[in-house]
């Protein structure tokens, strides 16, 4: 009975049930808490995540599988670098997903608190946002104008100096 | 039964149950093709198949026959409408963090709540900091003249250089006074405001104006008439608190002392350097200065205008200066998961004290704990020593240094740094991480309790029996102190129709204010915290982007972010904005 091996139940939303080696269950926070803070006999039937479905945890678990020898991520500060081109070849192929489940791995990636993985499908959208014009993000996102022209003018009035002075910045 | 379907150029076979209703097939043309039900047309031998119709309608089809498709897939619904609204605010702000200046600027420009969430000032911090664009095109921008827009600009210019200034004409500073019914005008004033404070008498404000430098107003709180204009200083005004009657400004130049009721300056502090955060201490016989160069906090006694002590170096600690009844507590992000609490007791001269360490030194928790009786005594009441004797010398050396009573750790996770701690009481502390709250007593290490606190840590606040949260995302958490068990949480924007961003709050026992934005209005809404609904929304324009406060009436400012506050007390609300001026309600209770 090695610690090691000790698999975990995980159900999903969905009402799949999937074992997961403990240890990768454990790159999620919200899971490693609720592993120390049950008793074995209350984790036989598995834990329920009311908010995953089975699709979106099975490639949680893969990532987690994949990122398993990963040091912590470093801590949040300030000065936090908004560098997006660090993406790793296996990591940019395992974004190569339909928007909406990208959106749902951030939603899962938040929700189980794995802050790797929400970095980066949050690197892999806001690369989906860098370089584009306002219209283009739109059509991207398939995002509605709901600005009044007047206050369109008024935002774009206060761009002005951003789009001039984009060569001073990065 | 099993049919074929030709749908475009495949053939599909599919499984059709006969007992199952006709739309069962249809939703499994669904599944398998993506064509919505209400864009399929199906042909089947015998005509066109009905959504509303029964398979013995249809004689004809029979195993292996062909059925024909027409239609093409749709996108995922969720898609058409706006992918992003599956996200929660604190999550697109995720995203935005990782966005370059000109493409966040950008994102603004896409729709009402990118604008909202893109305009975080915590998106736009760093980017300030960072020096990645120039000042001359901030203020170039916000000369315009869209005094709805200048939060948004003041906020890159008071980071990158406080001293300059714009647009201080034609804007109103208004005092509000709100009875059962409707506010009611106090004083308007051709200013906005650089620094509020309010208390139960007075409100107090200075200019953000190179014109009238050092300028600080005051007015009664009773009739909203002016008592008295100060001049803090020649140079510009950095920063002012007040306590009860005693008021201290720093400037350039040190700091000055006014008693509030005689109006009479009562004495100049000179601390030899710019001052970037003061503090009155409740008692109102000691403040707490932050120098802008130096490290530490200087404490001087305010009757004798000596110092008494440097407590603490850490870049953070004039951020955080915020005395309680019981000791300074403040975090400094070069301390990470330790909490230094300083004793007030020792600003005392008495014999007991330990001797001086050097802040964060390790062999702090062998120093005698807090003699808690002496602590939670009357602290008001408690005069400073008079000067032992006579005058500066006798506190020249023999004051015994505040003492560290011992370090607070943040046992679950050394490496998580505290971004903000608060005292309550004077056996109770909490710090807060950007997920956790923990709440120490202060006669243990080791925090006694940890809850999710789900917040930054700036938009957190504790009272002796509850803390209260802003997430980034707006939702206002209550937890109870003593069981660490949420009590209420409440999304105070439910009730704006737009999408409204909750910048600010603050609470007491009974009720908590928010700072909502929109795109097109600011309001404050007050909360009941019995009933979790709304008592009021206070809708003079106000916009917030930090808070504190505490029921003592004492504004709190932190330099280097944006001015405004908003504040419950016992009586009042006081919300500042720093370009339409500051609005002050008594809320709802008696009116004044």
């Amino acid at each position: 009975m090695s610690g090691d091996h000790d698999m975990v139940k995980l159900i999903s939303s969905d009402g799949h049930t999937i074992e997961v080696p403990e240890d990768i269950v454990r790159k999620s926070q919200t899971l490693q808490n609720t592993l120390d803070d049950l008793a074995k006999d209350q984790l036989e039937n598995g834990i329920p995540l009311a908010n995953v479905t089975h699709a979106i945890l099975t490639k949680v678990v893969e990532w987690c599988t994949h990122h398993k020898d990963d040091p912590p991520p470093p801590e949040d500060d300030d000065a936090r670098t908004r560098r997006t081109d660090d993406i790793t070849p296996w990591d940019a192929d395992f974004c190569k997903v339909e928007q909406t489940v990208l959106f749902e791995l951030i939603l899962a990636a938040n929700y189980l608190d794995i802050k790797g993985l929400l970095d980066l499908c949050c690197k892999t959208v806001a690369n989906m946002i860098k370089g584009k014009s306002p219209e283009q993000i739109r059509q991207t996102f398939n995002i509605k104008n709901d600005f009044t022209p007047e206050e369109e003018e008024q935002v774009r009035k206060e761009n002005e100096w951003c789009e001039e002075a984009g060569s001073t910045g990065k | 039964m099993r049919v074929k379907v030709k749908w475009k150029k495949s053939q599909l076979e599919i499984e059709v149950d006969r007992s199952a209703p006709v739309t069962a097939f249809l939703q499994q043309l669904q599944t398998v093709t993506g064509v919505l039900l209400a864009h399929q047309k199906v042909l089947v031998p015998g005509g066109r198949l009905r959504a509303d119709a029964v398979w013995s309608d249809y004689p004809r089809m029979k195993n292996g026959c062909a059925v024909m498709l027409f239609g093409s897939p749709s996108v995922d619904p969720r898609l058409q409408s706006h992918i992003f609204t599956m996200l929660p605010d604190e999550l697109l702000l995720a995203i935005f963090r990782f966005l370059d200046v000109t493409s966040l600027a950008r994102a603004r420009q896409v729709c009402i709540r990118f604008c909202a969430v893109a305009s975080d000032a915590s998106l736009w911090r760093p980017v300030c900091d960072a020096g990645e664009f120039r000042l001359e095109h901030v203020l170039d921008a916000s000369i315009r003249g869209d005094t709805s827009l200048h939060r948004f600009h003041r906020m890159f210019c008071h980071n990158l250089n406080r001293a300059r200034t714009w647009a201080e004409a034609d804007v109103d500073c208004t005092l509000l006074a709100y009875g059962d019914t409707a506010p009611r005008t106090l004083h308007t004033l051709q200013f906005s405001p650089l620094f509020l404070c309010a208390s139960e008498r007075r409100a107090i404000a200075s200019p953000e104006s190179l014109a009238a430098p050092g300028k600080i107003h005051v007015w009664s709180m009773a009739d909203g008439s002016p008592v008295s204009t100060l001049t803090a200083t020649s140079s510009a005004l950095i920063h002012f608190r007040f306590a009860r009657s005693t008021l201290v400004a720093g400037a350039a130049d040190g700091a000055r002392v006014w008693d509030l009721d005689t109006m009479a300056c009562r004495g100049y502090l000179a601390a030899g350097d710019s001052i970037a955060a003061v503090d009155v201490l409740p008692s109102a016989n000691a403040c707490i200065l932050a120098p802008t160069a130096a490290p530490g906090l200087a404490l001087y006694d305010l009757e004798t205008e000596a110092q008494l002590r440097c407590l603490a170096p850490g870049p953070l600690a004039r951020e955080c200066l915020r005395p309680s009844w019981a000791f300074v507590d403040f975090t400094a992000r070069t301390s990470r998961s330790a909490v230094p609490l300083w004793s007030m007791v020792s600003l005392r001269p008495l014999a007991h004290a330990a001797p001086s360490e050097a802040p964060g030194s390790s062999t702090a928790d062998a120093l005698p704990l807090l003699d808690l009786d002496t602590i939670s005594g009357p602290l008001a009441h408690d005069p400073l020593p008079a000067a032992t004797g006579e005058d500066d010398s006798g506190f020249a050396q023999p004051v015994p240094a505040p003492i560290i009573s011992h370090i607070l750790h943040d046992a679950a996770a050394a490496a998580n740094p505290f971004m903000h701690c608060s005292a309550a009481s004077d056996h109770l502390v909490a710090g807060f991480t950007p997920s956790q709250a923990y709440v120490f007593d202060i006669r243990a290490p080791l925090p006694v309790r940890s809850f999710a606190a789900n917040s930054a840590g700036r938009n957190s606040k504790i009272t002796p029996n509850l803390h209260g949260a802003l997430s980034a995302s707006g939702r206002f958490t209550l937890t109870d102190l003593g069981t660490s068990k949420p009590i209420l949480s409440i999304r105070p924007d439910t009730d704006i129709t737009t999408h409204a961003q909750t910048h600010a709050m603050d609470f007491t026992a009974v009720r908590a204010v928010f700072a909502l934005a929109t795109m097109r209005y600011p309001v404050v809404s007050v909360v009941d915290l019995q009933t979790g609904d709304p008592m009021a929304f206070l809708d003079d324009p106000v916009l917030i982007d930090r808070v504190s406060g505490g029921a003592r009436g004492n504004g709190v400012y932190f330099p280097g972010s944006m001015s405004s506050l908003l504040q419950a007390s016992h009586e009042l609300v006081v919300c500042g904005q720093r370009t339409d001026g500051v609005s002050i309600w008594a809320a709802g209770l008696a009116p004044f």
